[in-house]
Protein backbone atom coordinates (compact mmCIF):
# COMPACT_ATOMS: atom_id res chain seq x y z
CA UNK A 1 0.00 0.00 0.00
CA UNK A 2 1.33 3.23 -0.98
CA UNK A 3 0.60 6.52 0.47
CA UNK A 4 0.60 9.78 -1.38
CA UNK A 5 2.46 12.51 0.35
CA UNK A 6 1.04 15.77 -0.51
CA UNK A 7 3.50 18.52 -0.10
CA UNK A 8 2.62 21.93 1.13
CA UNK A 9 0.38 23.77 -1.23
CA UNK A 10 2.20 26.22 -3.35
CA UNK A 11 1.92 29.74 -2.29
CA UNK A 12 -0.59 31.50 -4.42
CA UNK A 13 -1.53 35.07 -4.12
CA UNK A 14 -5.25 34.86 -3.64
CA UNK A 15 -5.75 38.56 -3.84
CA UNK A 16 -7.85 39.67 -6.67
CA UNK A 17 -5.71 41.19 -9.38
CA UNK A 18 -5.74 44.89 -9.34
CA UNK A 19 -7.24 46.32 -12.43
CA UNK A 20 -4.59 48.18 -14.39
CA UNK A 21 -5.20 51.82 -14.03
CA UNK A 22 -4.66 53.50 -17.35
CA UNK A 23 -4.20 57.15 -17.31
CA UNK A 24 -6.20 58.72 -20.05
CA UNK A 25 -3.98 60.71 -22.41
CA UNK A 26 -4.60 64.43 -22.48
CA UNK A 27 -6.93 65.76 -25.13
CA UNK A 28 -4.27 67.55 -27.16
CA UNK A 29 -2.32 64.32 -27.30
CA UNK A 30 -5.29 62.34 -28.57
CA UNK A 31 -6.15 64.95 -31.22
CA UNK A 32 -2.55 65.12 -32.36
CA UNK A 33 -2.31 61.37 -32.56
CA UNK A 34 -5.54 61.10 -34.56
CA UNK A 35 -4.45 63.81 -36.96
CA UNK A 36 -1.05 62.22 -37.52
CA UNK A 37 -2.52 58.77 -38.09
CA UNK A 38 -5.00 60.33 -40.52
CA UNK A 39 -2.05 61.72 -42.50
CA UNK A 40 -0.51 58.25 -42.54
CA UNK A 41 -3.67 56.50 -43.70
CA UNK A 42 -4.59 59.09 -46.35
CA UNK A 43 -1.07 59.20 -47.79
CA UNK A 44 -0.73 55.43 -47.95
CA UNK A 45 -4.19 54.96 -49.45
CA UNK A 46 -3.49 57.57 -52.11
CA UNK A 47 -0.21 55.92 -52.91
CA UNK A 48 -1.79 52.46 -53.06
CA UNK A 49 -4.45 53.79 -55.41
CA UNK A 50 -1.82 55.23 -57.74
CA UNK A 51 -0.19 51.81 -57.87
CA UNK A 52 -3.39 49.81 -58.09
CA UNK A 53 -5.08 51.64 -60.96
CA UNK A 54 -2.42 50.90 -63.62
CA UNK A 55 -1.91 47.39 -62.24
CA UNK A 56 -5.62 46.68 -62.37
CA UNK A 57 -5.66 47.49 -66.09
CA UNK A 58 -2.47 45.52 -66.65
CA UNK A 59 -4.01 42.47 -64.98
CA UNK A 60 -6.64 42.55 -67.72
CA UNK A 61 -4.05 42.67 -70.48
CA UNK A 62 -4.39 46.41 -70.96
CA UNK A 63 -2.08 49.35 -70.47
CA UNK A 64 -2.58 52.99 -69.70
CA UNK A 65 -0.97 55.66 -71.80
CA UNK A 66 -0.83 59.26 -70.70
CA UNK A 67 -1.33 61.51 -73.71
CA UNK A 68 1.05 64.45 -73.97
CA UNK A 69 0.18 65.92 -77.35
CA UNK A 70 -2.92 67.21 -79.05
CA UNK A 71 -2.64 65.56 -82.46
CA UNK A 72 -5.77 63.49 -81.83
CA UNK A 73 -7.98 66.33 -80.63
CA UNK A 74 -10.88 66.41 -80.04
CA UNK A 75 -11.11 62.67 -79.26
CA UNK A 76 -8.42 63.01 -76.66
CA UNK A 77 -5.98 65.72 -75.73
CA UNK A 78 -2.88 66.19 -73.63
CA UNK A 79 -3.59 65.19 -70.05
CA UNK A 80 -6.01 62.41 -70.95
CA UNK A 81 -5.35 58.73 -70.44
CA UNK A 82 -6.07 56.12 -73.09
CA UNK A 83 -6.49 52.42 -72.40
CA UNK A 84 -4.63 50.23 -74.85
CA UNK A 85 -4.97 46.56 -75.65
CA UNK A 86 -1.93 44.88 -77.14
CA UNK A 87 -2.06 43.50 -80.66
CA UNK A 88 -0.88 39.99 -81.38
CA UNK A 89 -1.73 39.72 -85.05
CA UNK A 90 -1.75 42.12 -87.97
CA UNK A 91 -5.26 41.00 -88.90
CA UNK A 92 -6.55 42.79 -85.78
CA UNK A 93 -5.72 46.11 -87.37
CA UNK A 94 -8.01 47.89 -89.76
CA UNK A 95 -8.61 51.43 -90.95
CA UNK A 96 -10.19 53.88 -88.52
CA UNK A 97 -8.78 52.16 -85.45
CA UNK A 98 -6.66 54.34 -83.18
CA UNK A 99 -3.34 52.73 -82.36
CA UNK A 100 -0.26 53.60 -80.35
CA UNK A 101 2.94 52.83 -82.19
CA UNK A 102 6.62 53.60 -82.20
CA UNK A 103 7.51 55.30 -85.48
CA UNK A 104 10.66 54.24 -87.27
CA UNK A 105 13.58 56.29 -86.03
CA UNK A 106 11.83 57.53 -82.92
CA UNK A 107 12.06 56.29 -79.35
CA UNK A 108 8.68 57.83 -78.49
CA UNK A 109 5.15 56.63 -78.96
CA UNK A 110 2.57 58.17 -81.24
CA UNK A 111 -1.16 57.54 -80.98
CA UNK A 112 -2.88 58.11 -84.31
CA UNK A 113 -5.69 56.71 -86.43
CA UNK A 114 -5.02 54.10 -89.11
CA UNK A 115 -5.69 55.53 -92.56
CA UNK A 116 -4.81 52.49 -94.65
CA UNK A 117 -3.08 49.12 -94.53
CA UNK A 118 -0.37 48.10 -96.97
CA UNK A 119 1.71 45.09 -97.83
CA UNK A 120 5.13 46.22 -98.96
CA UNK A 121 8.00 44.05 -100.13
CA UNK A 122 10.89 43.50 -97.80
CA UNK A 123 13.97 45.01 -99.45
CA UNK A 124 17.67 44.46 -99.35
CA UNK A 125 20.54 46.34 -100.91
CA UNK A 126 22.00 44.96 -104.12
CA UNK A 127 25.61 44.00 -103.48
CA UNK A 128 27.03 45.88 -106.44
CA UNK A 129 27.90 49.09 -104.70
CA UNK A 130 25.18 51.02 -106.49
CA UNK A 131 23.01 51.36 -103.42
CA UNK A 132 20.00 50.01 -105.29
CA UNK A 133 17.41 48.02 -103.37
CA UNK A 134 15.69 44.88 -104.52
CA UNK A 135 12.91 42.78 -103.02
CA UNK A 136 13.78 39.81 -100.87
CA UNK A 137 12.27 36.67 -102.41
CA UNK A 138 10.91 33.62 -100.66
CA UNK A 139 11.59 30.02 -101.67
CA UNK A 140 8.91 30.22 -104.35
CA UNK A 141 10.56 33.26 -105.88
CA UNK A 142 7.84 35.62 -104.71
CA UNK A 143 8.59 38.86 -102.88
CA UNK A 144 8.23 38.64 -99.13
CA UNK A 145 5.53 41.11 -98.15
CA UNK A 146 5.40 42.88 -94.82
CA UNK A 147 2.34 44.59 -93.32
CA UNK A 148 2.47 48.34 -92.76
CA UNK A 149 -0.02 50.93 -91.57
CA UNK A 150 -0.40 54.52 -92.67
CA UNK A 151 -1.62 56.77 -89.90
CA UNK A 152 -2.85 60.28 -89.31
CA UNK A 153 -3.68 62.38 -86.30
CA UNK A 154 -7.28 63.60 -86.31
CA UNK A 155 -6.04 67.14 -85.81
CA UNK A 156 -3.42 66.89 -88.56
CA UNK A 157 -4.09 67.98 -92.11
CA UNK A 158 -2.23 65.14 -93.76
CA UNK A 159 -1.19 61.56 -93.03
CA UNK A 160 2.09 60.84 -91.30
CA UNK A 161 5.04 60.91 -93.68
CA UNK A 162 6.24 57.41 -92.86
CA UNK A 163 4.33 54.15 -92.90
CA UNK A 164 4.90 52.01 -89.82
CA UNK A 165 5.65 48.28 -89.68
CA UNK A 166 2.88 46.47 -87.84
CA UNK A 167 5.39 45.05 -85.35
CA UNK A 168 5.84 48.57 -84.04
CA UNK A 169 2.20 48.86 -82.98
CA UNK A 170 2.02 48.79 -79.20
CA UNK A 171 -1.72 48.68 -78.76
CA UNK A 172 -5.21 49.50 -79.95
CA UNK A 173 -7.22 52.16 -78.19
CA UNK A 174 -10.12 50.86 -76.12
CA UNK A 175 -11.18 53.74 -73.89
CA UNK A 176 -10.37 57.32 -73.12
CA UNK A 177 -10.38 58.73 -69.59
CA UNK A 178 -10.39 62.48 -69.77
CA UNK A 179 -8.29 64.28 -67.21
CA UNK A 180 -6.74 61.19 -65.65
CA UNK A 181 -3.39 61.90 -67.17
CA UNK A 182 -2.33 64.84 -65.08
CA UNK A 183 -3.37 63.10 -61.86
CA UNK A 184 -1.68 59.80 -62.71
CA UNK A 185 1.41 61.51 -64.08
CA UNK A 186 1.76 63.46 -60.87
CA UNK A 187 1.02 60.45 -58.68
CA UNK A 188 3.66 58.34 -60.41
CA UNK A 189 6.27 61.07 -60.52
CA UNK A 190 9.01 61.32 -57.94
CA UNK A 191 7.46 64.51 -56.65
CA UNK A 192 4.01 62.97 -56.34
CA UNK A 193 5.30 59.89 -54.56
CA UNK A 194 7.28 62.05 -52.20
CA UNK A 195 4.21 64.12 -51.43
CA UNK A 196 2.21 60.95 -50.70
CA UNK A 197 4.84 59.08 -48.68
CA UNK A 198 7.02 61.62 -46.93
CA UNK A 199 4.23 63.19 -44.80
CA UNK A 200 3.17 59.76 -43.44
CA UNK A 201 6.78 59.00 -42.56
CA UNK A 202 7.13 62.38 -40.87
CA UNK A 203 3.86 61.78 -39.01
CA UNK A 204 5.12 58.42 -37.75
CA UNK A 205 8.40 60.00 -36.70
CA UNK A 206 6.49 62.68 -34.81
CA UNK A 207 4.40 60.03 -33.06
CA UNK A 208 7.59 58.25 -32.07
CA UNK A 209 9.14 61.41 -30.69
CA UNK A 210 6.01 62.16 -28.67
CA UNK A 211 6.03 58.62 -27.33
CA UNK A 212 9.67 58.87 -26.27
CA UNK A 213 9.06 62.17 -24.52
CA UNK A 214 6.09 60.72 -22.69
CA UNK A 215 8.14 57.70 -21.64
CA UNK A 216 10.87 59.90 -20.20
CA UNK A 217 8.35 61.94 -18.30
CA UNK A 218 6.85 58.76 -16.81
CA UNK A 219 10.26 57.40 -15.86
CA UNK A 220 11.41 60.59 -14.14
CA UNK A 221 12.48 59.83 -10.46
CA UNK A 222 9.88 60.63 -7.84
CA UNK A 223 11.10 63.03 -5.18
CA UNK A 224 11.36 61.05 -1.92
CA UNK A 225 10.69 62.39 1.57
CA UNK A 226 13.64 63.82 3.40
CA UNK A 227 13.74 61.03 6.07
CA UNK A 228 14.10 58.40 3.35
CA UNK A 229 17.09 60.18 1.95
CA UNK A 230 18.53 60.32 5.40
CA UNK A 231 18.17 56.52 5.79
CA UNK A 232 19.79 56.00 2.42
CA UNK A 233 22.65 58.14 3.54
CA UNK A 234 22.97 56.07 6.70
CA UNK A 235 22.96 52.80 4.81
CA UNK A 236 25.68 54.03 2.54
CA UNK B 1 -2.51 29.11 -12.69
CA UNK B 2 1.19 28.47 -12.29
CA UNK B 3 1.60 28.14 -16.03
CA UNK B 4 0.01 31.51 -16.57
CA UNK B 5 2.25 33.07 -14.00
CA UNK B 6 5.33 31.55 -15.56
CA UNK B 7 4.20 32.65 -18.98
CA UNK B 8 3.68 36.15 -17.70
CA UNK B 9 7.14 36.13 -16.20
CA UNK B 10 8.82 34.75 -19.33
CA UNK B 11 6.83 36.67 -21.90
CA UNK B 12 4.92 39.43 -20.20
CA UNK B 13 2.07 41.05 -22.09
CA UNK B 14 3.34 44.08 -23.94
CA UNK B 15 2.51 47.43 -22.52
CA UNK B 16 0.28 49.90 -24.30
CA UNK B 17 3.30 51.97 -25.26
CA UNK B 18 5.01 48.93 -26.67
CA UNK B 19 1.97 48.02 -28.78
CA UNK B 20 1.84 51.53 -30.17
CA UNK B 21 5.55 51.47 -30.88
CA UNK B 22 5.21 48.19 -32.77
CA UNK B 23 2.31 49.59 -34.74
CA UNK B 24 4.39 52.59 -35.76
CA UNK B 25 7.26 50.31 -36.70
CA UNK B 26 5.07 48.19 -38.92
CA UNK B 27 3.58 51.26 -40.56
CA UNK B 28 7.02 52.73 -41.26
CA UNK B 29 8.29 49.44 -42.67
CA UNK B 30 5.22 49.06 -44.85
CA UNK B 31 5.61 52.55 -46.28
CA UNK B 32 9.24 51.91 -47.11
CA UNK B 33 8.31 48.62 -48.80
CA UNK B 34 5.58 50.37 -50.79
CA UNK B 35 8.04 53.03 -51.87
CA UNK B 36 10.39 50.31 -53.11
CA UNK B 37 7.54 48.55 -54.94
CA UNK B 38 6.65 51.80 -56.64
CA UNK B 39 9.96 52.02 -58.45
CA UNK B 40 10.02 48.44 -59.72
CA UNK B 41 9.29 47.64 -63.33
CA UNK B 42 6.15 45.82 -62.21
CA UNK B 43 4.40 49.08 -61.56
CA UNK B 44 6.26 51.46 -63.84
CA UNK B 45 5.56 49.28 -66.89
CA UNK B 46 1.85 49.41 -66.29
CA UNK B 47 1.67 53.09 -67.04
CA UNK B 48 3.57 55.00 -69.64
CA UNK B 49 3.39 58.19 -71.63
CA UNK B 50 3.89 58.88 -75.28
CA UNK B 51 7.14 60.59 -74.34
CA UNK B 52 8.64 57.47 -72.79
CA UNK B 53 11.60 55.96 -74.57
CA UNK B 54 10.92 52.43 -75.69
CA UNK B 55 13.37 49.78 -76.72
CA UNK B 56 13.22 46.31 -78.15
CA UNK B 57 11.91 46.91 -81.65
CA UNK B 58 14.28 46.22 -84.50
CA UNK B 59 11.92 46.38 -87.45
CA UNK B 60 12.72 49.19 -89.86
CA UNK B 61 11.08 50.77 -92.84
CA UNK B 62 12.11 50.69 -96.46
CA UNK B 63 13.24 53.33 -98.92
CA UNK B 64 12.27 52.37 -102.45
CA UNK B 65 12.26 54.92 -105.24
CA UNK B 66 10.90 53.91 -108.59
CA UNK B 67 10.99 56.04 -111.71
CA UNK B 68 9.27 55.54 -115.00
CA UNK B 69 9.35 57.66 -118.11
CA UNK B 70 11.89 60.03 -119.65
CA UNK B 71 11.29 58.19 -122.91
CA UNK B 72 11.48 60.84 -125.55
CA UNK B 73 9.29 60.61 -128.59
CA UNK B 74 11.44 62.15 -131.25
CA UNK B 75 9.85 64.09 -134.08
CA UNK B 76 9.84 62.52 -137.53
CA UNK B 77 13.27 63.00 -139.04
CA UNK B 78 14.86 63.56 -135.68
CA UNK B 79 15.57 66.65 -133.65
CA UNK B 80 16.44 69.68 -135.74
CA UNK B 81 18.43 72.76 -134.63
CA UNK B 82 16.15 74.91 -132.48
CA UNK B 83 13.87 71.97 -131.77
CA UNK B 84 12.71 70.62 -128.41
CA UNK B 85 11.37 67.38 -127.04
CA UNK B 86 9.72 66.64 -123.69
CA UNK B 87 9.08 63.46 -121.73
CA UNK B 88 7.31 62.93 -118.43
CA UNK B 89 9.20 61.29 -115.59
CA UNK B 90 7.02 59.69 -112.94
CA UNK B 91 8.66 59.17 -109.57
CA UNK B 92 7.05 56.93 -106.93
CA UNK B 93 7.95 56.17 -103.36
CA UNK B 94 7.28 52.45 -103.14
CA UNK B 95 8.88 52.15 -99.70
CA UNK B 96 7.40 52.79 -96.30
CA UNK B 97 9.54 55.76 -95.31
CA UNK B 98 9.36 59.31 -96.52
CA UNK B 99 12.29 59.99 -98.82
CA UNK B 100 14.06 62.85 -100.50
CA UNK B 101 15.67 62.47 -103.85
CA UNK B 102 17.95 64.26 -106.24
CA UNK B 103 18.38 63.94 -109.98
CA UNK B 104 21.73 63.74 -111.73
CA UNK B 105 22.34 63.73 -115.46
CA UNK B 106 25.09 62.59 -117.78
CA UNK B 107 25.33 62.31 -121.53
CA UNK B 108 27.32 60.11 -123.85
CA UNK B 109 27.70 60.18 -127.62
CA UNK B 110 26.35 57.21 -129.47
CA UNK B 111 26.39 56.04 -133.03
CA UNK B 112 23.23 56.70 -135.04
CA UNK B 113 21.34 53.62 -136.06
CA UNK B 114 21.50 54.43 -139.78
CA UNK B 115 23.59 56.46 -142.18
CA UNK B 116 26.97 58.06 -141.85
CA UNK B 117 27.46 59.72 -138.50
CA UNK B 118 28.26 63.41 -138.37
CA UNK B 119 31.53 64.58 -136.86
CA UNK B 120 30.02 66.90 -134.22
CA UNK B 121 29.55 66.07 -130.55
CA UNK B 122 25.83 66.46 -130.15
CA UNK B 123 26.19 66.90 -126.39
CA UNK B 124 27.57 70.39 -126.94
CA UNK B 125 24.38 71.45 -128.71
CA UNK B 126 21.83 70.16 -126.20
CA UNK B 127 20.28 71.61 -123.08
CA UNK B 128 18.30 69.53 -120.59
CA UNK B 129 15.91 70.83 -117.99
CA UNK B 130 13.88 69.18 -115.27
CA UNK B 131 10.55 70.94 -114.85
CA UNK B 132 7.68 70.82 -112.42
CA UNK B 133 5.03 70.12 -115.01
CA UNK B 134 2.78 67.07 -114.84
CA UNK B 135 1.14 67.90 -118.18
CA UNK B 136 4.54 67.87 -119.83
CA UNK B 137 3.80 69.27 -123.28
CA UNK B 138 5.97 71.65 -125.26
CA UNK B 139 3.58 74.47 -124.51
CA UNK B 140 3.13 73.75 -120.80
CA UNK B 141 6.81 73.18 -120.23
CA UNK B 142 7.66 76.61 -121.64
CA UNK B 143 6.05 78.25 -118.60
CA UNK B 144 6.79 75.55 -116.00
CA UNK B 145 8.88 75.97 -112.89
CA UNK B 146 12.46 74.94 -113.56
CA UNK B 147 13.81 72.48 -111.01
CA UNK B 148 17.12 71.81 -112.71
CA UNK B 149 18.96 73.12 -115.78
CA UNK B 150 22.20 71.94 -117.41
CA UNK B 151 22.88 75.55 -118.32
CA UNK B 152 23.93 76.04 -114.71
CA UNK B 153 26.24 73.04 -114.84
CA UNK B 154 28.33 73.85 -117.90
CA UNK B 155 28.34 77.65 -117.80
CA UNK B 156 26.89 77.98 -121.26
CA UNK B 157 23.41 77.78 -122.66
CA UNK B 158 24.06 74.45 -124.36
CA UNK B 159 26.18 71.53 -123.37
CA UNK B 160 25.66 68.41 -121.28
CA UNK B 161 28.03 66.96 -118.69
CA UNK B 162 29.74 63.74 -119.63
CA UNK B 163 29.87 62.54 -116.03
CA UNK B 164 26.93 62.24 -113.69
CA UNK B 165 26.27 65.69 -112.27
CA UNK B 166 23.47 66.75 -109.98
CA UNK B 167 20.96 68.79 -111.92
CA UNK B 168 18.24 68.88 -109.26
CA UNK B 169 19.06 68.78 -105.55
CA UNK B 170 22.14 66.99 -104.30
CA UNK B 171 22.60 63.24 -103.82
CA UNK B 172 24.86 63.85 -100.82
CA UNK B 173 23.49 62.61 -97.50
CA UNK B 174 21.16 65.06 -95.81
CA UNK B 175 18.77 67.70 -96.98
CA UNK B 176 20.06 70.08 -99.62
CA UNK B 177 18.48 72.80 -101.65
CA UNK B 178 16.51 71.39 -104.53
CA UNK B 179 15.94 67.94 -103.06
CA UNK B 180 12.39 66.69 -103.59
CA UNK B 181 10.45 64.91 -100.84
CA UNK B 182 7.92 62.09 -101.29
CA UNK B 183 5.82 60.62 -98.47
CA UNK B 184 6.03 56.92 -97.74
CA UNK B 185 3.92 54.40 -99.68
CA UNK B 186 1.76 56.91 -101.51
CA UNK B 187 4.21 59.65 -102.43
CA UNK B 188 4.34 60.23 -106.18
CA UNK B 189 4.92 63.06 -108.61
CA UNK B 190 5.42 63.57 -112.29
CA UNK B 191 8.25 65.74 -113.48
CA UNK B 192 8.94 66.82 -117.02
CA UNK B 193 12.28 66.52 -118.78
CA UNK B 194 12.79 68.91 -121.66
CA UNK B 195 15.69 68.76 -124.09
CA UNK B 196 16.42 71.65 -126.46
CA UNK B 197 18.82 71.69 -129.39
CA UNK B 198 20.80 74.80 -130.23
CA UNK B 199 19.55 76.78 -133.14
CA UNK B 200 23.19 77.40 -134.08
CA UNK B 201 24.11 73.75 -134.63
CA UNK B 202 25.81 73.42 -138.01
CA UNK B 203 25.99 70.60 -140.52
CA UNK B 204 28.59 68.68 -138.54
CA UNK B 205 25.81 67.70 -136.17
CA UNK B 206 23.69 66.09 -138.82
CA UNK B 207 22.99 62.41 -138.06
CA UNK B 208 24.56 62.48 -134.63
CA UNK B 209 23.19 60.97 -131.46
CA UNK B 210 23.58 61.25 -127.71
CA UNK B 211 22.31 59.16 -124.86
CA UNK B 212 21.14 60.99 -121.76
CA UNK B 213 21.12 59.23 -118.41
CA UNK B 214 19.08 60.52 -115.52
CA UNK B 215 19.92 59.02 -112.16
CA UNK B 216 17.71 59.45 -109.13
CA UNK B 217 19.31 59.07 -105.70
CA UNK B 218 17.06 58.78 -102.68
CA UNK B 219 17.47 58.64 -98.92
CA UNK B 220 15.11 58.52 -96.00
CA UNK B 221 14.26 61.75 -94.26
CA UNK B 222 13.78 60.35 -90.78
CA UNK B 223 16.86 60.98 -88.63
CA UNK B 224 18.57 62.33 -91.71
Amino acid sequence: MTSLDLGPEPFVDRRAPRPAVRRRAPRWRRVTSTALWTVVVVGVLAYLTSLAVPLWFQAQGERLLIVTSGSMAPQFVAGDVVVLRSVSDASELKPDLVVAFQPVGSPHLVTHRIVSLHLLPAMEEVRDGSGRMEPILDEAGEPILQPYIRTQGDANASPDANATPVERVRGVLLQVHHGWGSVLAWATSAQGRAVMLVPPLLALATLEVLSVLEGRRRAAPVRRPAEDRRVDAFVE
Amino acid sequence: MMDELLEDMIDPAPSRQEVARRRRGWATGSILVLAAVGVTSLTTSALFTDQDSLTGTISTGTVVLTADGAQFTMPVGGLAPGGSVVAPLTVDNAGSLELRYAVSVSAATTTPETGTAGSGDLRTQLRARVLQDAACTLDSSAAATVLGDTQELVDSEFGLPSALTAIMGDPATGAQTGDRVLAGVTGTETLCVRVDMSRDADNTFQNTAAELTFQLDSEQTVNN
